[in-house]
């Protein structure tokens, strides 16, 4: 156990220092002056966003007006509205002058689509009202309407940076050939000031679990994110916000619908079918792009969510595990697979192993009380650690928040997250490997407070 | 953004050497001081772990809070002490030798005085900006920016050829050339930028080749950056790629003259209409609408309409309907029946933006087409009809 989590810290930590080195590297060939003058540039490939929507009617004229106001020259934004049983195909009609349209599909096969709409007014808007058959199934949607050749995937729930577009293109457009996919960072909008579809002042919450998932998001994006891409391992593009070379994911065969985690299971097949053709590839994490969501407040809902990605994690990792150690499988095979395998999927077995032989140790007299203890002071101080080198991952390369109070509540979050919220996270995500390996289906609902719920008073 | 190899290998050197160093700290700790006072062999060894990991990290956080103290006294050193050194600076780009009070408050404010010259360069042109270059010249400081050019790190390398640029070639000699050669993409743009903005005679073709052999992102860049030399490029520099008929340089010159937009005499764009390479011609078909009709422009779109290729034959129906070529109404009827749904979607459009007899054709396609053709027609023509302008996309 000891040994396990030595071997976690050391990894998670050289993944955090290869980051920085990284993250620092390409921020030193950053040239922001030409940003200006690409953003004029008519060679920008244009891009399709889509958004699939379930029951989203809180948020998503907002959401859509966010995406509607990005700072990049050639794109349109598709809307599909997957069977919501609330408002959301009204609010979209009534907010955007939706009209019927007779745009066809394209092939992939998905539930029926009732209706496809285009927006009266001048703004590159398509909805595509369909019956519901889950997240991929609107993604497929979508893509049989998309007609440029990115497409980008952004949840219903998020909110875009104006120039988040541009910087997340850029790979594309560095090696347009190579490129098949690139993801941007994902940070936790609860605590900031939004107005109008945009955040303007950037800070953190002061409520406890959405404090603590913040800490989780940095730890996720600056630290294994970065790394895992510089190594051209990257086994996870959030479904928050991620660009696709439209052609690379229709040869793939779309986004998987037997799975709930199919943003994951899309890049791995990506990884997979391009190293079983021998064509070289790049999947990129750009860290500079801002996707701003909306996390859980009730224990309920992330407790539902961290079922869900866990059971995500399980089946795109068992739906291709001929790639573990496949002599062509190269970074993702060797490296990313098995760390994926070792401490994602089983992380928490053998987490939740260790605190109950601990216990049963300490009751059997097998094992000292002192041992006991130190074995959890470890434990906790290996998680603080890796917490806390996030947070200065974050300060000394991105630097988006901005006041020392934000710093302060980061830095206590990362230590107190490992008293509860941790050991109970590793419970449900070890419900999630089991009902993952159980085969059960289901996304479960999120509840919704709107974006400008965030604003607190500081 | 990708790194390239050079960056790759300096980031994984980097990591290792820490790594190494992170290593032998963790075995010191665990073997001179944590072993002998914890029992458990593999309790010791992870206490050492995170008692390092600890250190390293209270170190980091005591480096980022030195700097920003470090930046603070540096910023506000630099408020009090500028305007002296404008001051100075200006009364000797006037005309009156302050050399010696510069040199002296040079010893004290180093940085100070290089940033306050730099931005001074920026500002002036002609006599003023010789004076100020000779002024940085005895002060050293473009022997210091040559040096700072043969860096190892990009970033000084970056901001030695934002220095140098700023100075006559005289001054600074051929290290702009030689940065148009850097093993890095971002120092030769940055390099090509600057040269662009002090263009001195001969250098023009320079660039132009760094656009034509550079990458996409560097080709935008440097694109709107030529464009006030558009017209003096295309009496040789792009004619001359184009005639060449090698793939990726006629690609990249045909780019170049998308993204100016700009009209421009360039006949040798007809011929890459029949280029070998599809993408090629994809790219001489946008262009056609931007150089001077010749006579065989309508039997060019034709051919271009029964080409093999799809994108091609989506292309010259987009071609057709900019051109407005009524001839090749008959060819867009057939594409509309295309089996490409981007062809036909694009035929579509081209026919409804003919004018009447081109919608009166898929009026008539709407009644007797098969089903995609019917569709396709009936959705051109409803965006051309119904939705605004800007609505419309092929």
């Amino acid at each position: 156990m000891i040994f396990y989590m030595s071997a976690s810290n050391a990894v998670y930590f050289f993944l955090m220092v290869l980051g920085f080195f990284a993250l620092r590297s390409q921020r030193a060939r950053q040239n922001p002056e030409a940003r200006a003058v690409l953003l004029n540039s008519p060679l920008l490939p244009e891009v399709s966003i889509l958004v699939p929507a379930y029951n989203e009617a809180l948020t998503i004229a907002q959401s859509v007006r966010s995406m509607l106001d990005l700072n990049y020259p050639h794109y349109d934004v598709i809307v599909i509205n997957d069977g919501s049983k609330d408002e959301t195909m009204r609010v979209l009609i009534d907010e955007f002058h939706l009209y019927k349209s007779t745009c066809r599909s394209g092939n992939a096969i998905t539930q029926p689509v009732r209706a496809v709409y285009r927006s009266r007014d001048p703004i590159r808007l398509t909805v595509v009202d369909k019956a519901n058959g889950g997240k991929a199934d609107a993604l497929n949607a979508g893509l049989n309407v998309a007609r440029s050749p990115l497409v980008a995937a952004v949840d219903s729930d998020s909110l875009l940076e104006e120039d988040a577009l541009l910087h997340v293109v850029e790979p594309f457009v560095e090696n347009p050939s190579k490129v098949l996919a690139t993801g941007g960072i994902v940070r936790v909008v609860n605590g900031c000031t939004v107005e109008r579809g945009k955040v303007t002042r950037v800070a953190t919450t002061s409520r406890i679990l959405p404090l603590f998932q913040t800490i989780e998001y940095l730890r996720a994006f600056l630290g294994g994110r970065v790394a895992f891409s510089f190594l051209n391992s990257l086994l996870l593009i959030s479904g928050a916000f991620g660009i696709f070379d439209r052609e690379a994911i229709v040869e793939a065969g779309g986004f998987a619908t037997s799975t709930v985690g199919e943003d994951m299971e899309l890049v791995v097949r990506l990884h997979r079918l391009s190293r079983e053709k021998k064509k070289p590839y790049l999947i990129v994490f750009v860290p500079e792009p801002v996707c701003w969501t909306e996390v859980p407040e009730s224990w309920k809902v992330l407790h539902r969510q961290r079922n869900r990605w866990q059971r995500g994690t399980v089946e795109s990792l068992m739906a291709h595990d001929k790639m573990l150690f496949h002599p062509k499988c190269g970074g993702p095979g060797w490296f990313s697979l098995p760390y994926f395998v070792v401490f994602e999927m089983l992380g928490p077995v053998v987490e939740m192993a260790g605190y109950v032989f601990t216990v049963a140790g300490i009751f059997l007299g097998i094992i000292s009380v002192k041992i006991a203890l130190l074995f959890f002071v470890v434990s906790v101080l290996f998680g603080v650690l890796l917490s806390m080198s996030a947070v200065v991952l974050e300060e000394f390369t991105m630097r988006r928040y901005p006041s020392v109070k934000d710093l302060a509540r980061l830095l206590a979050a990362a230590v107190l997250e490992n008293f509860g919220y941790r050991q109970l996270l590793t419970l449900w995500r070890l419900e999630g490997v089991w009902d993952g390996l159980r085969g059960k289906r289901g996304w479960g609902a999120m509840e919704r407070r709107g974006f400008e719920q965030h604003v607190e008073a500081t | 953004m990708t790194l390239e190899r050079s960056g790759r290998i300096a980031v994984l050197s980097k990591t290792l050497a820490f790594g190494m160093a992170y290593l032998l700290a963790i075995v010191s700790v665990n073997r001179f001081y944590l072993n002998p006072r914890i029992a458990s062999r593999e309790l010791s060894l992870a206490m050492s772990i995170a008692f390092v990991q600890c250190a390293t990290i209270s170190a980091l956080l005591a480096f980022s809070f030195c700097q920003k103290l470090a930046r603070q006294i540096r910023e506000s050193r630099a408020a009090r002490v500028s305007p002296c050194i404008r001051e100075f600076q200006a009364l000797h780009a006037a005309g009156n030798n302050h050399l010696e009070d510069i040199r002296q408050i040079q010893v004290a404010y180093p940085r100070e005085v290089e940033q306050c010259l730099v931005e001074f360069l920026r500002m002036v042109r002609g006599g003023g900006r010789e004076v100020l270059a000779q002024l940085a010249s005895d002060l050293r400081l473009i022997k210091q920016w040559q040096r700072q050019f043969r860096s190892r790190n990009l970033a000084r390398r970056k901001k030695a050829v934002a220095h140098l640029a700023l100075v006559p070639r005289k001054f600074a000699g051929d290290v702009l050339q030689q940065a148009l050669s850097d093993p890095d993409e971002s120092v030769r743009m940055h390099a090509a930028r600057h040269m662009v903005s002090n263009l001195e005679p001969g250098e023009l073709p320079q660039v132009f080749a760094l656009v034509v052999n550079g990458s996409l992102v560097a080709r935008m860049v440097l694109a709107e950056d030529l464009r006030p030399y558009a017209l003096e490029l295309s009496r040789e520099a792009i004619p001359a790629v184009l005639a060449g008929g090698e793939p990726a340089a006629a690609l990249a010159a045909l780019q170049v003259l998308r993204a100016w937009g700009k009209f421009l005499p360039l006949p040798q764009v007809y011929p890459l209409l029949r280029h070998a390479d599809a993408a090629v011609r994809v790219a001489a078909l946008d262009i056609v609408p931007l150089v001077p009709r010749l006579a065989q422009l309508e039997a060019e779109i034709l051919h271009a309409l029964n080409d093999p290729a799809e994108q091609v034959r989506s292309a010259a129906a987009r071609t057709a309907a900019t051109l407005n070529v009524s001839g090749a109404m008959p060819q867009l009827t057939r594409c509309l029946h295309d089996q490409d749904a981007r062809t036909a979607a694009a035929a579509a459009y081209a026919l409804a933006q003919l004018g009447a007899d081109g919608c009166r054709i898929l009026e008539q396609e709407m009644l007797t087409g098969s089903l995609l053709a019917a569709s396709a027609a009936l959705e051109a023509l409803q965006v051309v009809q119904t939705a605004p302008a800007e609505t419309v996309a092929v």
